[in-house]
Formats: C-alpha cells, structure tokens, sequence
C-alpha cells in the first residue's frame, strides 16, 4: 500500500469527526437530562462543553483544509473530506442548539416547560434519537438508517406545531405566563432546529456514497 | 584527528600511473613530430617548384611528379564515386529498411571482416578480378573499383554509426507528420548525418592517397600525362604514393622526400578538412 | 455529439504480448479524450494505433478496426500519408528538427506538395499563432528551432503538426518533460484548439487529466478498464481499479 501518510491523515480526520459527534450527542442526552430535572448545575456543564465541540470544529476544518492542500483527494477521498468539512458545520450547530437549551435552563424561575407542555419532552425524545441515529448511520456509513432520519424529521415537524398550538393555548387562559411561553417556543424551535441538523448530517453521508444530494448530482 | 579531512597524502601508485600516462602521450605526440620534421627538413630543401608542374622525360630533360598528381586525383575521384553511394545507399537500407537482424548482424561482421583485410589482398582479387577476368589490365579503373571494395567499409560504416545517432524522435516526427520513409530520409535524416558521412569520405581519401600495394598490381606505375580525359581511366597510372615507393627503389631520395612532403601535407589538410567539415555541417548545433 | 475515431474489438500483439486486449472506445469529435494508466499498461501503444505509428515497429500484429468517419484505418487501401495527414501527432520530448523554426513548421505542407513561397509564409505564421508561439519567435524565424526552451519547442511542435491541418491531434505524454508554467501554457493551448481539431492525449499526470479532458479512458494491463465523462471517472469511478488507480492506491 503506497499513500501510507495519506491514509493515517484521512483516519485522524474520521477519529476526530468521530469524538465530535459522541461529544454532540453526549451534549443533546445531558441538555434532555438537565431539562427534564431543571438542573443548572447540569446546564452549566453543557455550556461549558459546547467550547470543546467549537475547538473540534475548527481541528476537523484544519485537517481537512490541509489534506486537500496537500494531497488534492479525487473519487471517494475528495468525499470523504468534503462531506468531514460539511458535517462538521452541523454537528457544531446541534452543540449550539443544546448550549441554548442550557441557557434557558440556566434562567428558569418558576414553571417547567418539560412538565407544563406535552409535546416538549416528545419532541426532546425524538431529536436525541434523530441525532444519534444520524451520526451512528455516518459513521456507520449506513444509508437505510440515514433515510429513517430523514423520515423522522417530518414527525419533529409535526411536534413543533402541536407545541406552538399548545403554547397559544396557555397564552390565551392567561397572558400573564407569556414570558416563560416565549421560552418554551425557543426550546421547541431549537429542538427543530436540531432536527434539521441531523437530516443534514443524513444528506452528507448520501454525498458520500453516491456523489448526490436528494437525487441531485453534486460531484 | 584522524577524521580531518586535512589528511591529504600522496600515493605512490597514483603518481606512478600519473607518470606513465604523461609518457605515452610525449611518446606518441614526440614520434608525430619527430616523423613530420624529419620530412621537412629532408624534403624542403631538394622540393623545387618544377616537380609540381613536369612530367619526368628524359627527352626534355625535365624531372617531376605532375602527372603522379593527377593520377591520384583521378584515382580519390573515381574511387568515391563508385564507393560513395554504394557504401552510403547500403548503409541506409542496414540502418533504416533492413527488418532482419540476423541479416543486418552478418553484413555488419562481414563489413568489419574486410575492413581487417590486408591490402595486398585486395591488389590480388582486383588484378585477377577486374584486371584479367572483366579484361580492365592495368588501368586507374582498376585501381579504383579495387580501392572502392576496400574503402566501401570505411564510408558505409561511419554512416552507419552516423545514421544511428539520429534521434529516434526525428524520424517519429517525420513519419508522425505523413512523411514517407525515402522522404524522411531524405530530408531528416542524411542532413543530421552528413557530418558523419563525410568524415567518413576524407578517412576514406586519407587511405586511398595513402594506398600502395592494391595498387600495385592493379592501376600499375606508369607516370604518365593523360591524353584524354576518359581514355586516362583504361590506362595505367601510378598515385604519388607508388611513385615514392618506386623512388625509394632507385634510391632517389630527394624526389622520394618532396612526393613525403606532399604526402604528408595532402593528409594533414584532408584531417583538419575533416575536423571542420563534422564541425561546419553539424545541424544539431545553435548559433 | 458525434463520433470521430472507434475502436472496435482492438488487439494488439507485440510479437507473444498481448499489448491491447479487446479496446472498444469512441473518441468524440471536438472534445479532449484522455488515456490515463499506469506505465506499460497499453495507452501510449492504443494513441499510435489510432495513426498507425505502430507499422514501424516490429512483430505487432493487430486485430480488430479502427474507424475514422467511419472509415477503417487498417484497410488495405489507406494511404498513410494522408491518414497521418488528418491525425496529426505531437510526441513526449520535444522534437523539433534540426532546422530553422519556418522549415520546421514547412516540413508537413511540403511534404504535401506546398511550395509556393507566399502559401508557406502564410501557413508558417498561422500556424505558430494557433499555437501561442508566434509572438515568441516572430523575429527569429530563420534561426534553428534548437535555440528554444523545452517548452516553446513543444508548442513548435503543435504548431508543425497544425501546419498540415489534421482533423485529430493525438499526444504521448506531450507536457511530461516541461515545467509546470509552460505545461498550463499547453494545457491552455490543448482548450482552445478543442473547438476546431478532435484531441486525444496520453498522460501520466492525473491533474493534467481532470483539468483538461471533457472524457477519460483507464487502461491496465492492456485493458480498457473505464472510460467516461472526465467528471465521473474522477468523482465516482464505477471500478475498484480506478478508484484505486487514480487514488494512489495503485501496486
């Protein structure tokens, strides 16, 4: 086997893409934890991580420039460093999306979100799983599993306007409650958001394998 | 300190050969010089205008090597004429048509076989040949068909090698473009051959001039002035070099020595003439 | 889109090697057909079929068809000289002959019978403008084409083979022996000739390939292993030897 420093050089890139997206998901399981136990110590903890995931990305975006810099990846090299450099953007996004959560958290006085709206802690349940899934298919270079992510994101969808319904709901028995109302809306839009990522990440793995996004030819 | 590299040392042995090396090259420049002043200082004294111009007749009382001149111009003349595309033509179909290596091989160790052969073996095979058998006698064509057999290697071989040389790329370029082969030949490859091709002819001058055995007994000795220009090559005729050596036999040595002197003048040009010629025709170089 | 030159069922021996085995591949008019492979792998061999520089070499032996418009090359009745009048070739080391640049760039149309003065200058000039060079050498026409750099020498060499108005351009490795600047001034002479003259390049240099041919063809081992749109072969090639190949996986 000749290219021996190419190899080692594309394998550091996917053991770090890898921590990066254990790191991600461990961010989104401790983010559902802290929200479900309005813990701010917890909370705290996420914030604090969200730097690494940040430092990560930018380790990740550094290899990648540099293997195309210096060894110019064609055919299934130049995805794997294409779709690393993509991926990466989303993983970072869904660190950001928890830290937000965290925020929150971190300022909650008084009513809890994860009790008072129903369609919350679905919707929490269903964007862990969407990510893990996502970056376990990548990983795992799995398409199938890929493409039941981008099946759930309809159903997240669907969560999210149940839950403004609900919010509305409360809004209209008491004005007084808007202000934590506004906060359940921006978790709810956040953990869309989160969802959104995930079926990124699942469009990046189909680059990967086949050179196209949703049936358009990229490469 | 015996890692330095300030350790220079002389070596016996180097010195040695340093030596012998210097030694043959005094050796073989010292004989050069020797054998040429020896000439000119025997023969530059008795040489004497009239030898150039005179024909020896005892009737005009006159002594001289005029007609031995013409006779070896006559003879380097003929000689290459019939030599010349022989041995250049068949070089060509060796180096360029030829498919058969085997073939190509014996013709090639065939070549270099006569190339060894003595000369007064040609002057055999020619008086019995081209004397007795085509019924030529002693005549300058003669000598010269027996001259051509035997500088036909000379020529045929130094365009060879000079065919050789030429880059394969040339002729790639040539037949690449829809050039045929005798075109290509013609415009490519005998230009960037001709130096070679021509030094090959001045080697082949330098050893007719110097000829005297196959001559010998083949275009004879007689010294005489032509008396037409075609009927001179069915008549005998003896080169300077054949004049010398029936000099040397009567112990005229003065004569003997202006016919060296002239000789040896004849084969320093035709060297140099060479020399130039590679240097002038050369088309590979840039000014 | 049409087709210029075909390769039916090629094969090609060298005495016992079987130097080609079964090549079928279109080369398509107006576009630069790349052969890319490892060396000893038949491109340079399949290039000199397509102009029949293979006749000169010993032993070969070749089967199948080559067609250009159409017409089999290898028919009894071709002329060569005007095959190779219509596929032009440019080879790997510059090889400019020993003569001034004009008689260079006038070998070709004095070989077919050109030999008004005023139609050669003609030519000469509007050759070596096709080919980037003329600026370069305007002022010293008559001098030998030897006194070039490597890379004008190869220009002159395009524009010798111009000179003759081919229809295909065929060129062995025509930048390997070059510096990169005047190997990007080739490959951007390669572009713009593509609009009048069919091209297919043989070349070592996978860059070389991705940058400037619209279709590439990969050969091992006297195979034609793939061939397709220049993109494809380089983002998603269909076989594993020329993912491996192009990777640098390759031995």
């Amino acid at each position: 086997m000749i290219r021996k420093l190419f190899d080692e050089e594309l394998e550091k890139l996917n053991v770090d893409l890898t921590k990066m997206g254990h790191l991600v998901e461990v961010a989104i399981e401790n983010m559902i934890d802290a929200f479900k136990n309005q813990d701010k110590a917890l909370a705290k903890e996420i914030i604090t991580n969200d730097r690494l995931i940040n430092d990560m990305e930018r380790t990740v975006e550094s290899r990648a420039f540099n293997l195309i810099l210096r060894q110019q990846p064609i055919a299934t090299d130049l995805r794997n460093v294409t779709s690393a450099l993509k991926i990466v953007t989303d993983l970072e996004r869904i660190g950001d999306q928890a830290a937000d959560i965290a925020e929150i958290i971190l300022n909650f006085e008084g009513e809890h979100a994860y009790k008072t709206v129903e369609h919350i802690p679905t919707m929490a349940k269903k964007a862990k799983i969407m990510v893990h899934e996502a970056i376990d298919s990548f990983i795992k270079k799995d398409l199938s599993t890929a493409r039941l992510v981008k099946s759930m994101d309809d159903e997240i969808d669907a969560l999210f306007k149940e839950v403004i319904q609900e919010v509305t709901e409360i809004i209209k028995e008491n004005s007084e409650r808007i202000d934590y109302c506004i906060d359940f809306l921006m978790i709810a839009k956040y953990l869309e958001r989160v969802g959104d990522h995930a079926v990124n990440i699942c469009e990046w793995l189909e680059f990967n394998q086949t050179g196209s996004v949703n049936d358009q030819r990229l490469i | 300190m015996d890692n330095s590299i300030f350790n220079k040392k002389s070596r016996m042995s180097d010195k040695v050969l340093s030596f012998l090396i210097q030694l043959s090259t005094v050796i073989s420049v010292g004989l050069l010089v020797v054998i040429i002043g020896y000439i000119l200082i025997r023969g530059i004294p008795s040489f004497n205008f009239g030898y150039l111009v005179n024909a020896t007749s005892v009737l005009k009382d006159t002594v001289g090597i005029l007609p031995n001149i013409i006779n070896t111009v006559y003879m380097i003349v003929v000689t290459l004429l019939i030599a010349g595309p022989i041995s250049v033509g068949g070089a060509i179909y060796l180096n360029e048509y030829a498919k058969n290596k085997k073939f190509v091989e014996i013709i090639s160790f065939t070549t270099e076989v006569l190339a060894g052969i003595p000369s007064i073996i040609y002057g055999l095979f020619g008086m019995l040949f081209f004397g007795n058998l085509l019924g030529l006698g002693y005549s300058i064509l003669t000598g010269a068909l027996t001259l051509a057999i035997m500088i036909l290697p000379i020529i045929s071989r130094n365009t060879q090698v000079a065919l050789q040389a030429v880059p394969k790329s040339y002729r790639e370029a040539a037949l690449g473009i829809g050039a045929t082969k005798w075109y290509m030949i013609r415009t490519v490859l005998l230009p960037s051959a001709i130096p070679g091709i021509l030094t090959g002819v001045i080697l082949a001058m330098g050893r007719i001039v110097a000829e005297s055995a196959a001559l010998l007994f083949t275009a004879g000795s007689l010294a005489a002035m032509p008396r037409g220009l075609f009927e001179h090559l069915f008549s005998s005729g003896g080169t300077l070099t054949i004049q010398l050596y029936l000099e040397m036999a009567k112990a005229n040595y003065d004569v003997a020595f202006v016919i060296a002197l002239i000789l040896v003048i004849v084969v320093l040009v035709l060297n140099f003439l060479a020399k130039w010629i590679s240097k002038r025709f050369d088309v590979n170089k840039v000014d | 889109m049409s087709v210029k030159i075909s390769s039916k069922n090629l094969n090609l021996h060298y005495g016992e090697k079987h130097a080609l085995k079964d090549v079928n591949l279109d080369i398509v008019e107006n576009k630069i057909t790349a052969f890319i492979g490892p060396s000893g792998c038949g491109k340079s061999t399949f290039l000199k079929t397509l102009n029949r520089m293979n006749d000169y070499v010993n032993n070969v032996k070749i089967d199948g068809e080559i067609t250009l418009d159409g017409e089999n090359i290898y028919d009894s009745r071709v002329d060569t000289t005007v095959l190779r009048k219509k596929v032009g070739m440019v080879f790997q080391q510059p090889n400019p002959f020993p003569m001034s640049i004009y008689d260079n760039i006038a070998y070709g149309p004095r070989i077919h019978g050109i030999k008004n003065k005023k139609k050669l200058d003609e030519i000469v000039e509007k050759s070596l403008k096709a080919a980037a060079l003329y600026d370069e050498v305007a002022d010293r026409l008559h001098t030998s084409a030897l006194g070039l750099s490597g890379g004008q020498q190869q220009r002159l060499c395009i524009a010798r083979c111009l000179a003759v108005e081919p229809e295909v351009i065929l060129l062995d490795e025509p930048t390997s022996a070059l510096d990169p600047i005047s190997t990007l001034k080739i490959e951007e002479l390669l572009m713009e000739l593509k609009d009048k003259y069919t091209i297919a390049i043989v070349t070592h240099n996978m860059q070389q390939a991705s940058r400037i041919a619209d279709y590439t063809a990969f050969f091992l081992v006297g195979e034609m292993v793939e061939y397709g749109e220049t993109k494809d072969i380089f983002s998603m090639p269909k076989d594993k030897r020329t993912e491996d190949y192009i990777t640098g996986r390759f031995g």
